[in-house]
């Protein structure tokens, strides 16, 4: 009997079962610290590219113009009250004269400015602006970097941010979420515990993740820069993703969504997108104006 | 005794007790060579995809809404990294265009069916015997734009494929997010005029989080931007999700002479958008420059608009101008 058939299988199994095991860098266990388990590279120095919603961020758009937001009648009414003299009057819309609360928690990332990212320690990223001299923290529980998956996300944020003063950037509890584990096979094949193709990849890691957030204990701030409100009741989830574009720059882009029971009728979803510098050379503090 | 497998395993002992003889030792490295060889041909197949993202998705209207729904404003580039050639030819185009008969039917091209108020439908097709995804389809409900993503690592468009309104387009999964690749398009203008050559080309990123779909669109043309345009489109997904069907019958629909093309001469663009939005009308010119925050800064500096009574009184005159030139 030849030996051949037999030997190469086993020794192709075992390959595979090797490189998807490399390939695949599934953690034994969850690193204790969040810096460690990081499953993409936030930091650095980063400039806003404002390609969507120019007329609403890049200038403070006209009283009133509250399209795009799904602002309920309270809502419009506080929009409404919203007094161009006290940012420039007759230029108000150029006047790059802005409220800090536009700069709040469910808004910085989509206002147009520069970001610093660092570790504040191992288990907290610290994120700057320079337009609106806003500094917000992205707390991870310690010992418990990863989302589990399974719970909502501001469930599972609920218990670390209870009790936290309300601020105007509030308080952010951070999570790395990693990709869906690949599903094991209905029907594996072979022996029990081994053998066939899908019990192989059953349970490993794919490569990838992102970075969640949930912001609570939020002062009422601006969606917009004309005065759009969202409530201390506000809870904001964000996602962050990092990605390359054709020319080898690198971005983030983050997905906001902002859930307000007292001025929204439905969550409000935006994105941001930031494009990697290579140093703090632009960076350029301007201040915001005290409401 | 014992099944074959244990049986072969006990062989393959007793012949490995006698491996430091010179001739198993050649027969055992011929061995290992030919077992490598299988073992990269099972490691190169790609990973089993993760289908994440099929179903129905509503578009989200909560940025640039007012550009999906009533159409963007003419004249206004703001936030675009449109080039100066481009704008040259955006400048001369009317919306009016899209009523022609001809055009009428025609459907958005990929880089821009997306800014559609439309539901997007997303299905794969996997290979019966490897359980592989084969492609990933898309159908937006306006215009019926259908796109296929070839999943297939082989498959990159042969040198003769034609260029078409959907192009062709090469999709992969890096982890739980889905990479696109789309050229061979036609040369398509947006509902604003921003120009696009058959040399554009569009990378794409689907994430989903849970019920939100991300597709990140990365749009790169050496004749027409400058640098590649990052464009977010987002969708909420739709358990019931329907999308009727498109026919699409071509009718006069604005009353003018025939052969009536729609278009401004140069230096003739209408404004008011801009004006009405409160938009400075140099930064409507659009550029890569309008999109960074230091533009903020730049803006405090221009002139204010003129007033819209005047822009729309200018435009009036233009267009009756425009009108005797055409009798």
């Amino acid at each position: 009997m030849s030996l051949r058939p037999i030997a190469c299988s086993a020794l192709a199994a075992a390959a595979l079962l090797l490189s998807q095991a490399g390939l695949a860098g599934a953690p034994p266990a969850p690193p204790p610290e969040a810096q460690k388990a990081a499953l993409i590279d936030l930091t650095g120095n980063w400039v806003s590219v404002t390609g969507q919603d120019w007329r609403y961020r890049m200038i403070t758009p006209a009283k009133g113009d509250y399209r795009g937001v799904p602002l309920n009648a309270a809502g419009r009414k506080i929009a409404d009250e919203f007094d161009p003299a006290k940012y420039g009057g007759d230029k108000y819309q150029t006047s790059a004269i802005i409220d800090c609360r536009a700069y709040g928690g469910a808004s910085l990332l989509r206002m147009p400015t520069r970001l610093r990212i660092n570790w504040a320690d191992a288990n907290t990223l610290k994120i700057e602006s320079d337009w609106g001299e806003q500094t917000r923290m992205l707390n991870f529980i310690p010992n418990r970097p990863f989302a589990d998956g399974y719970q909502p996300l501001p469930m599972q944020a609920q218990a670390a941010a209870a009790g936290k003063t309300p601020s105007l950037q509030g308080y952010s509890v951070a999570f790395w979420e990693q990709p869906y584990r690949y599903t094991a096979s209905a029907f594996d094949r072979g022996p029990r515990g081994g053998g066939g193709l899908g019990a192989l990849t059953a349970g490993a890691q794919q490569p990838g993740g992102n970075l969640a957030v949930v912001t609570t204990a939020l002062t009422p701030g601006w969606l917009r820069r004309n005065g759009v409100p969202y409530s201390e009741k506000t809870t904001v989830t964000e996602r962050f993703q990092t990605f390359t574009d054709p020319t080898g720059a690198q971005w983030i882009n983050v997905t906001i969504e902002v859930y307000d029971p007292v001025y929204l009728t439905t969550p409000f979803i935006t994105t941001g997108d930031f494009m990697k510098e290579p140093d703090g050379a632009k960076w350029a503090p301007h201040s915001c104006k005290a409401a | 005794m014992g099944t074959p497998f244990l049986q072969g395993r006990v062989e393959l002992k007793k012949k490995a007790k006698d491996m430091n003889t010179p001739s198993l030792k050649t027969n055992f490295l011929r061995l290992l060579a030919a077992c490598a060889a299988v073992s990269a041909a099972l490691v190169a197949q790609p990973a089993a995809a993760q289908s994440l993202v099929d179903g129905y998705w509503n578009p989200l209207l909560h940025q640039d809404g007012w550009a999906y729904a009533g159409g963007p404003d003419q004249a206004d580039f703001a936030g675009m990294p449109i080039t100066p050639a481009a704008l040259t030819v955006a400048y001369t185009w009317d919306p009016g265009q899209a009523m022609l008969t001809s055009l009428q039917c025609a459907p958005f091209n990929a880089l821009y069916g997306p800014r559609s108020l439309s539901v997007l439908r997303i299905w794969e097709t996997r290979d019966p015997y490897t359980n592989q995804q084969a492609t990933i389809e898309t159908q937006m409900g306006f215009a019926a734009l259908h796109r296929k993503f070839q999943m297939s690592p082989h498959t990159a468009p042969p040198p003769w494929t034609q260029h078409s309104w959907e192009g062709y387009s090469t999709g992969k999964w890096v982890g739980n997010v889905l990479w696109v690749h789309t050229e061979k398009l036609k040369a398509y203008s947006t509902r604003v005029g921003q120009p696009f050559s058959d040399k554009a080309t569009m990378d794409e990123r689907f994430f989903r989080y849970g019920d939100v779909l991300v597709d990140i669109m990365m749009i790169s043309d050496p004749q027409y931007i400058s640098r590649p345009w990052i464009y977010s489109k987002l969708y909420y997904r739709a358990p019931n999700g329907n999308i009727d069907p498109y026919p699409c019958t071509a009718s006069e629909q604005i009353k003018r002479p025939k052969g009536t093309i729609p278009m401004h001469m140069p230096g003739h663009i209408e404004v008011d958008g801009p004006v009405r939005n409160g938009i400075p009308l140099e930064a409507a010119r659009g550029g890569e420059k309008t999109m960074y925050p230091e533009y903020q800064d730049y803006m405090k500096t221009l002139p204010a608009n003129p007033p819209l009574s005047q822009v729309l009184k200018d435009q009036l005159k233009a267009a009756e101008e425009a009108a005797k030139l055409q009798q």
